[in-house]
């Protein structure tokens, strides 16, 4: 996978993570012209595209779009199961995931995204296993001692 | 996960209560806020602002807040985590941060649990792995990787993937530790160090010998995640071509079994398929391996069978796998069974109403069609129809399967498409890659040349941007095999010859062609000027000159016309008179239009061209030889025979040559016996040497040696210099001979179908029109295809055959029609000519559909021999039925999974349901401003956010309220089923 975009049907960016090295002006290049091509496709059309050396998945979620770009070898039914997982992830976390969860918890999401996929490729294809991460991450913020309470259970 | 971890959650069970089910979007999880109260004001004000400018003040002046603080040595590491994420996001906001990323650095350095994360995440969002920044942080990471802290580890691995450099040492000095950690005892950090290694194998493939044998290791790992990582590196390894150890195969196909009994833990499950990523990891890396491979290959295809049988859940991540199934199915050495399997579930692909099964059908067929192209016979309607597709998307992708399944048959209609495809105005698909495909067909199935040069012409009619740069050398090399005819007298011109100079003359007609054209056109006009002998010459004249004098056209190509008139003046064509005054013209209007820089060359060309008139210098036209230079210098070997034998002394390389003294005057026999002997070999080889460099004592004897220069310049060649060249034109008549015999063969090929050309030129009018004929007119060719074997029986037979084809064909589409109207339920608008017709072939359907009940009891090697006895028939309507009879119990295609969910039990008000149910609501807001529509959104925002800050003791409560209320509920209630499936799993374990 070579970037995962998150952004609103007006067009706002949420979220955005790139697995490959651009300098900041290209990726804002790809990303407007991106953003405006996915919300010109109609609902009717098949969620893949093709556009200049890029192949790009997107997929709507309520008022969110989840578009990624991947090489050209890689299955997209696939990508498309990796965007629904990840969603999954939030919803769980989240209870009822919305697009504000996720502008007010952007970190959280970040922190997600991170356990789900590791450098573009997969990582974590349990569900449960990403949830626990994220747990344990959550433990740290607690203010009681986290690495005491490792220690304890000897995580340490 | 570990039973530490399971004790860990058990002991925080307010982290994952299940929470009050029933009630949609209630909020079950206490929100962890990881920013203060500051940072969510950051946000609301954010959102708060009402244009583009208000923001822009207001994050600038934060942005200059935020730096003044972070430079301040009295910020507490929590404050400074803080004020790094809204960095982030101004960053994602497109706002330059750059002056914090050296904090990101510090905070990582510094910072301990979650301030250390908090830095590492903010450098691995706002640096990459080119950055010069990023350097500075490798210290840190090899100090937090050798921590004891396995948090601390993962997020330092995990900075490693995103930040170390391709180039340099720093993978060697990251790499131990990474090696290190790929024993640790967790499962986590493993995977982790995995995902490193093989992030370290993309970058740098040098290390691949290197890291193998820990690769191996991995693919043994207790835990799935981790083996899932190691199958990865395993296909990265195979992909680079890296020759793997024997018992790959059978470990992977162990595995595949393993995942295929349900035999790894259920948590790895994915809407109940286990393991599907792994899945398709493997069936990648088993299609390397069976490439070409026959032991391999057959080692799976027994498991690649019940792959394809496992596949009757409906959730969309089946299909992927199914799709990953097809392609390995395609890549191995192939297997009948198992292709007419995946033919089978291709076209239901093809079928569904889903455009994202369409676009994978295609693919999938794209690449089935490379291996066994008479499984494309049952989609033919389908994909004619997903031509004029309305999504681009899918379009293009047929139109790459079009380019696959061209073969020589079809290629005209194939090409005639793709040209169709050219003239649309969408920009969808590159124009390049278009052209080249167009171009690519035209090399490979060039019939007669004239019909790629029929389709160059049309892609040339008008200026294109995107043409491929060597198309000019492309298109020429490919004339040039057409125009390398005999050059005999007797022998006529062939009519190609004839119809491509007739062609280019009709193109420079065109006043707005490319500019590729006009240089094509002269370049072969040139060639063969001597068919315009009975073209008026002031005529061929006035058609370059008018060419020439386009204002558009750029020197180069004005130069490529002036050789033409050049080769057309010393062909003896156009008079010189004619060429004179043209010229003249030419360049009074060249020195007019280029006023402002003068183009030198083509004034200095066109004068060139003047002088020429006034000594008009004629060269045969079809003289051939004149042109031929002979370059072993054949035609001296007499006169070195004689000079040899009338006591010349051979040549003698430079530094072969010995001063005559050395020589012992023992051995003085020898030499001269040894240097006789040379002679021989080396007459042929540099025999002017030998004339020229004894020059002294011989003066260069010319009898033998025919005059070729003289003072005019070239002579003509007389007899005795054809004599010497008997040997060579020997072997030329000889080639000259198989390539007529290989032409002969190709024509009379072509001559039978000409026949049928004009029955074809009506139904390519028909095309457009009337799909069921048009199809009819497409199976034949495709029908070729399969009936290939017994093609090359002879012609006479072929006749038969297609006769017979076209007495079956039309029966046999219309039965495939009824197949799928019954799987897919009407996906198709059903013809009423079809209709018609159904009934008697449904009846010769039954009776086949008994047969094939017959076949389904023997066993699975007879199958596969009927289904190969039905290919060699040919019979296209009884290869259906044995699709048929094979076919697994229908999935219907409409329901896909979500609205299945739905359909099935209405407790699940999808994500997907709430797309839909909003897009109806807001389509008559949609035509509103952007700006409006955003302003909607920024005031739910504030409401949210007030709430949310309005203070701990309502928070949870409130929030659940705001959200049953809202409807941006994203995922309602699907969590309910997964809480359930994931309770009962934990009843399990304990």
């Amino acid at each position: 996978m070579q970037f995962m975009l998150l952004f609103s049907r007006q067009g706002k960016l949420r979220l955005q993570k790139w697995y490959i090295a651009h300098p900041d002006k290209l990726k804002k290049k790809i990303t407007r012209e991106l953003v405006a091509l996915v919300l010109s496709r109609k609902p009717k059309m098949c969620s893949f595209l093709e556009w200049k050396d890029l192949k790009v998945v997107y997929k709507r979620y309520a008022s969110l779009y989840f578009c990624c770009a991947i090489e050209a070898e890689d299955n997209e039914l696939l990508t498309l199961e990796v965007i629904h997982r990840y969603v999954e992830l939030l919803d769980k976390y989240f209870g009822s995931v919305c697009e504000l969860d996720i502008i007010f918890n952007f970190e959280k999401a970040y922190f997600m995204l991170d356990e789900l996929l590791l450098g573009g490729e997969v990582q974590e294809t349990s569900k449960k296993n990403v949830l626990k991460a994220i747990a344990a991450q959550d433990l740290l913020q607690e203010e009681e001692t986290p690495q005491g309470f490792f220690e304890d259970h000897g995580l340490g | 996960m570990s039973d530490i971890i399971e004790k860990t959650l058990a002991s925080l069970p307010k982290l994952f209560s299940d929470g009050p089910r029933g009630s949609p979007g209630e909020k079950t999880m206490p929100q962890k806020k990881i920013m203060g109260r500051a940072f969510q004001g950051f946000l609301c004000s954010v959102s708060r602002c009402r244009s583009l400018t208000e923001e822009k003040t207001y994050i600038t002046h934060e942005l200059k807040q935020i730096q003044e603080s972070l430079n301040r040595t009295d910020v507490s590491q929590g404050t400074v985590g803080e004020l790094l994420f809204r960095l982030i996001y101004c960053h994602l906001l497109g706002y330059d941060v750059s002056f914090g990323f050296i904090h990101t650095i510090k905070l990582a350095q510094q910072g301990t649990g979650l301030e250390k994360r908090m830095g590492y995440i903010a450098a691995i969002l706002l640096l990459h792995q080119d950055h010069e920044l990023s350097l500075l942080l490798m210290n840190t990471i090899q100090k937090d990787l050798q921590s004891t802290n396995i948090l601390d580890n993962c997020i330092a691995l995990s900075a490693v993937c995103h930040l170390v450099q391709s180039d340099g040492g720093v993978i060697s000095m990251m790499l131990p530790l990474v090696q290190k950690k790929l024993q640790h005892p967790r499962e986590l950090v493993r995977m982790r160090a995995a995902c490193c290694i093989l992030r370290f194998i993309r970058l740098t493939p040098s290390y691949q010998r290197h890291l193998q044998d820990n690769c191996r290791k991995l693919l043994y790992d207790k835990d799935p995640g981790v083996m899932s990582i190691g199958v990865k590196i395993q296909l990265q390894l195979l992909k680079s071509g890296l020759q793997s150890i024997e018992t790959l195969t059978s470990d992977l196909c162990s595995i595949l079994q393993q995942i295929m009994n349900r035999s790894l833990p259920s948590s790895f499950e994915y809407h109940g398929i286990p393991l599907p990523w792994l899945q398709i990891d493997i069936l990648r890396a088993l299609a390397c391996l069976g490439k070409e491979n026959k032991k391999n290959s057959e080692s799976m295809y027994p498991l690649l069978r019940d792959l394809l049988d496992k596949f009757n859940t409906k959730a969309r991540m089946s299909y992927a796998v199914m799709y990953e199934c097809i392609v390995t199915i395609t890549r191995i050495v192939p297997h009948r069974a198992l292709l007419t399997e995946a033919s089978v579930r291709v076209k239901r692909f093809i079928g569904s109403t889903s455009y994202v099964l369409k676009y994978i059908g295609v693919k999938a067929l794209t690449h089935l069609i490379a291996v066994s192209p008479e499984s494309i016979t049952d989609c033919q309607m389908i994909v004619v129809e997903l031509l004029e597709d309305p999504d681009p998307a899918i379009q293009s992708k047929t139109v790459d399967l079009l380019f696959s399944m061209a073969n020589e048959s079809n290629v005209k209609v194939v090409c005639s498409k793709l040209i169709e495809h050219l003239a649309r105005p969408r920009k969808d698909f590159s124009e390049s890659e278009l052209i080249d495909r167009i171009l690519t067909l035209t090399e490979k199935y060039s019939l007669d040349g004239v019909w790629g040069y029929d389709m160059v012409l049309t892609i040339l009619r008008e200026e294109r941007s995107g043409l491929p740069r060597d198309m000019v050398d492309r298109v020429l090399n490919q004339l040039s095999q057409v125009l390398n005819y005999p050059r005999d007298t007797s022998r006529q011109v062939p009519e190609a010859v004839q119809s491509l100079v007739k062609k280019s003359v009709q193109g420079l007609f065109q006043e707005n062609c490319s500019k590729e054209l006009v240089k094509i056109a002269s370049w072969v006009l040139s060639e063969c000027s001597f068919l315009l002998k009975n073209m008026p010459d002031d005529k061929v004249m006035s058609l370059l000159q008018k060419q020439f004098l386009r204002e558009s056209l750029d020197t180069l190509t004005r130069l490529w016309i002036l050789s033409c008139v050049t080769s057309l003046l010393c062909g003896g064509i156009v008079q010189p008179g004619v060429v004179t005054k043209a010229v003249r013209d030419m360049r009074d209007r060249c020195v007019s239009f280029c006023d402002t820089t003068q183009d030198y060359t083509l004034l200095q060309k066109l004068l060139e061209c003047e002088r020429l008139c006034a000594q008009p210098l004629t060269v045969d036209p079809q003289g051939r030889d004149l042109t031929q230079f002979d370059f072993t210098l054949s035609y001296l070997d007499d006169f070195v025979c004689d000079s040899l034998e009338g006591e010349t002394k051979p040549y003698i390389h430079k530094n072969l040559r010995m001063s005559p003294l050395k020589v012992d005057p023992l051995f003085s026999g020898f030499a001269e016996n040894a240097g006789s002997g040379s002679v021989a070999s080396d007459s042929s080889g540099k025999p002017t040497k030998s004339a020229t460099s004894d020059s002294k004592n011989v003066d260069l004897k010319l009898e033998g040696v025919s005059r070729v220069w003289g003072e005019e310049g070239f002579l003509e060649p007389d007899t005795s210099v054809v004599d010497s060249h008997h040997a060579e034109s020997d072997q030329k008549q000889r080639e000259l001979e198989k390539k007529q015999e290989l032409a002969a063969a190709l024509f009379s090929g072509f001559h039978s179908q000409s026949k049928s050309d004009a029955q074809d030129k009506e139904r390519k009018d028909l095309w457009s029109e009337d799909v069921p004929l048009n199809l009819n007119s497409t199976s034949l060719d495709w029908r070729a295809l399969s009936a290939e074997e017994s093609e090359r029986k002879g012609s006479s037979t072929e006749e038969m055959d297609r006769q017979e084809a076209d007495r079956r064909d039309p029966g046999s589409v219309l039965l495939d029609l009824s197949d799928q109207e019954k799987s897919t339920e009407g996906v198709l608008s059903q013809d009423p000519l079809s209709v018609d017709d159904t009934e008697h072939v449904q009846q010769g359907h039954e009776q086949s559909c008994g047969e094939s009940q017959d076949s389904k009891t023997t066993t699975h090697q007879h199958e596969q021999s009927v289904g190969l006895s039905v290919n060699q028939k040919g019979g296209g309507g009884i290869q259906g039925m044995n699709y048929l009879s094979r076919e697994p119990p229908p999935l219907s295609f409409e329901s896909f999974p979500e609205d299945r969910i739905q359909d099935s039990s209405e407790q699940f008000s999808g994500l997907y349901d709430g797309v839909e149910e909003e897009e109806d609501d807001d389509s008559e807001s949609q035509g509103d401003s952007v700006y409006s529509l955003s302003q909607l959104d920024l005031d739910t925002v504030r409401v949210r956010g007030e709430v949310r800050g309005s203070g701990a003791v309502c928070d949870s409560d409130s929030d659940g309220g705001s959200r049953q209320g809202s409807e941006l509920s994203l995922y309602s209630q699907y969590q309910v089923l997964e809480d359930s499936h994931d309770s009962e799993h934990n009843e399990k374990v304990s």
